[in-house]
């Protein structure tokens, strides 16, 4: 229950700062709302639900995860960002081999397969998007 | 109305048939990429057309355009991730089927209810694409307002249950909506100066997120799937007569919503699909099903998101106004092939309307063979281990984001939203209010705001207009109605 109070916590804390971010907005004119008047009425509603579900989180069961699973989901969503921040940075058949490498060896995946799997998986897509699509990786 | 001999001309042509397979093969890897869009390729297939004559470069794009929309229900069902927004609402009770072993039967019906959708749509676009547009026509700021609120009224709907959950998810999706250049001032909202904001948070960026990167986490997270689903994914794939009896009744409400709003401006196949789910939902005698692997949901999605291209067309070629953005992208296709959709089409070139009529067709025919012999290959995506397909998954939502418009900013949307969407899920928000917030918010504030500025601020402009007052009227009854309920079984 902590977990999804804090989720709707989160949205408490977006919305305001959504509100608060539309305080210096240009005004309307001629009976045509500005800018600031949707988004802001959308802010308080979002504020409103968020906070009833503060206090009525209401969620429902969640699946117990083994402290491997988590590690496994956690180091997935940090190398997930770290994938996107070296797009630039590192070759794609590179950085996408050893993304999946990594991603298939925290879901206990044997070394072998799992680096026949990221290897065939990014050549081809880079073959699909590259050659086929003439895509830019 | 076009003689119908002219329908043979197209239909008895062996070269119109190869082109007409070479764009529904490329619909087919369109649609089924995560990211890709039937927009995507039909921009990437436009210049190829330049070689080719006018008819074949139509054949080629409708083909494409049918197949793409269509095969983006196929890992919708398969692995929870639509192929394309149209496919969205497809995925809330094609996959439940898919998981619970029936994976065959649902592609198999999705292949059937989509060329019903298409075949119904082609008959509106053929007898009454005149009088439909003359209705078109009357459609001012008000009423396309109205057509929005009724749209985003459907929440409640698409929230599986949890309608305050479904109602945040619904505002927190109207709030990055408001993302980006003001439509009417042209103030920049909410863009802490990064000039990628400016156009606004790219909504296929978003969807890859929610449904495909957010669909891997959940499944790491959640029990894993039963090895004798993929088994028994290989039988049923045809429905029965008692199945077939029991689905007219979504089939023909999902097409007359699909071709209504593929009428529509701006409005497309994927708010067709998601307004026909909800819509068949309330009608249905056993709406707790839906989203549980309802083979009703599954008709009404599908043919709501395909009957939509009927509808599109309809728009686009008797008025030259894009239904959607697929649409626009064929406009310019056609004008670069010196055709000049809008009235005068339907009246000087009677042959073309029938051809296009006729590409569809057979567009939708070879679209629904793929489906039905592909359905039993398919589905043994579904015997892969569960961890090689996340890995596929995350790899093409990638670089199917990329693919957009070669900008890691939407690459960095989606993994954003893939994470956010991840917690949300979670905890029980569902997603499918978001995105609907997310299509039609735009549509409804710029429209809004029109219709104040026609009526120099008055609110009378929403009730006076027929059409705006029944769209309302409709969006109170779908909020309300919920609400109504309740309090009857209290």
């Amino acid at each position: 229950m902590t977990g999804a109070r804090v989720t709707a916590g989160a949205l408490m804390v977006l919305a305001v700062a959504a509100v608060l971010g539309t305080l210096g907005y240009p005004g309307g004119a001629q009976g045509v709302p500005g800018p600031a008047l949707v988004p802001r009425l959308v802010a308080v509603a979002l504020l409103v639900t968020a906070g009833w579900l503060v206090a009525r989180p209401d969620a429902p069961a969640l699946h117990p995860l083994t402290a491997r699973r988590a590690r496994a989901i956690a180091v997935t969503c940090v190398s997930l960002l770290a994938y996107v921040a070296l797009w630039d940075a590192v070759p794609f058949v590179v950085r996408t081999a050893v993304a999946l490498l990594l991603f298939l060896r925290l879901l206990d995946i044997a070394w072998r397969p799992a680096a026949i799997a990221a290897a065939a998986l990014s050549v081809s897509v880079f073959i699909v998007f590259e050659r086929f699509l003439a895509i830019r990786l | 109305m076009p003689d119908p001999s002219l329908l043979l001309h197209a239909l008895l042509s062996a070269d119109t048939w190869l082109y007409v397979i070479i764009g529904v093969a490329l619909g087919v890897l369109f649609g089924s990429l995560p990211g890709f869009t039937a927009t995507m390729g039909l921009a990437v297939l436009t210049p190829f057309t330049f070689r080719v004559g006018a008819d074949q470069a139509l054949a080629m794009l409708l083909g494409l355009l049918v197949s793409a929309v269509f095969s983006g229900g196929i890992p919708a069902i398969l692995l929870n991730t639509p192929g394309t927004p149209a496919s969205i609402a497809l995925a809330w009770d094609g996959y439940p089927m898919a998981r619970a072993g029936r994976a065959g039967f649902a592609l198999g019906l999705n292949a059937i209810a989509a060329f019903f959708g298409i075949v119904v749509s082609l008959v509106v676009l053929w007898a009454a694409a005149l009088p439909l547009t003359q209705i078109a026509l009357q459609f001012g700021p008000a009423e396309y307002f109205a057509v929005a609120a009724f749209g985003i009224s459907t929440m409640v709907g698409a929230s599986q249950g949890a309608v305050v959950r479904g109602l945040a998810m619904g505002f927190l999706g109207l709030l990055l909506a408001s993302i980006g250049l003001d439509a009417i001032s042209g103030y920049p909202r909410y863009t802490f100066g990064q000039p990628e904001l400016l156009d606004g948070v790219s909504f296929i960026a978003v969807m890859v997120g929610l449904f495909g990167i957010a669909e891997v986490l959940m499944q790491m997270a959640g029990p894993p799937r039963p090895r004798e689903g993929a088994a028994a994914a290989l039988t049923g794939i045809l429905p029965t007569w008692a199945d077939v009896r029991r689905l007219v009744k979504p089939a023909l409400s999902g097409t007359g919503i699909g071709v209504w709003i593929g009428l529509l401006p701006a409005a497309g196949a994927d708010v067709g699909a998601i307004i026909a789910w909800d819509q068949s939902r309330r009608m249905s005698r056993t709406p707790e099903e839906f989203g549980k692997g309802s083979a009703e949901g599954v008709v009404a999605a599908s043919t709501g998101a395909n009957a939509g291209v009927g509808g599109s067309l309809v728009t686009t070629l008797a008025l030259g106004i894009p239904g959607d953005s697929a649409a626009a992208v064929l406009i310019g296709a056609l004008l670069m092939h010196g055709l000049q959709p809008g009235p005068l089409l339907f009246r000087n070139r009677p042959d073309l309307v029938a051809t296009i009529v006729a590409l569809v067709f057979m567009a939708a025919l070879l679209t629904v063979l793929w489906g039905l012999l592909g359905a039993r290959y398919l589905s043994h995506l579904l015997r892969l281990r569960d961890e090689y397909l996340w890995a596929s998954v995350l790899a093409i939502s990638l670089v199917g984001t990329y693919a957009l418009n070669q900008s890691v900013g939407d690459v960095w949307t989606a993994a954003i939203a893939g994470l956010a969407g991840f917690a949300l899920r979670r905890y029980g928000f569902p997603m499918g209010p978001l995105v609907l917030a997310l299509i039609l918010g735009p549509m409804a504030e710029s429209n809004l705001r029109r219709a104040l500025a026609l009526s120099e601020g008055s609110l009378d402009i929403f009730v006076t207009r027929p059409i705006s007052l029944l769209f309302l009227g409709l969006a109170l009854l779908t909020l309300g109605w919920p609400l109504v309920k309740q309090l009857r079984h209290r």
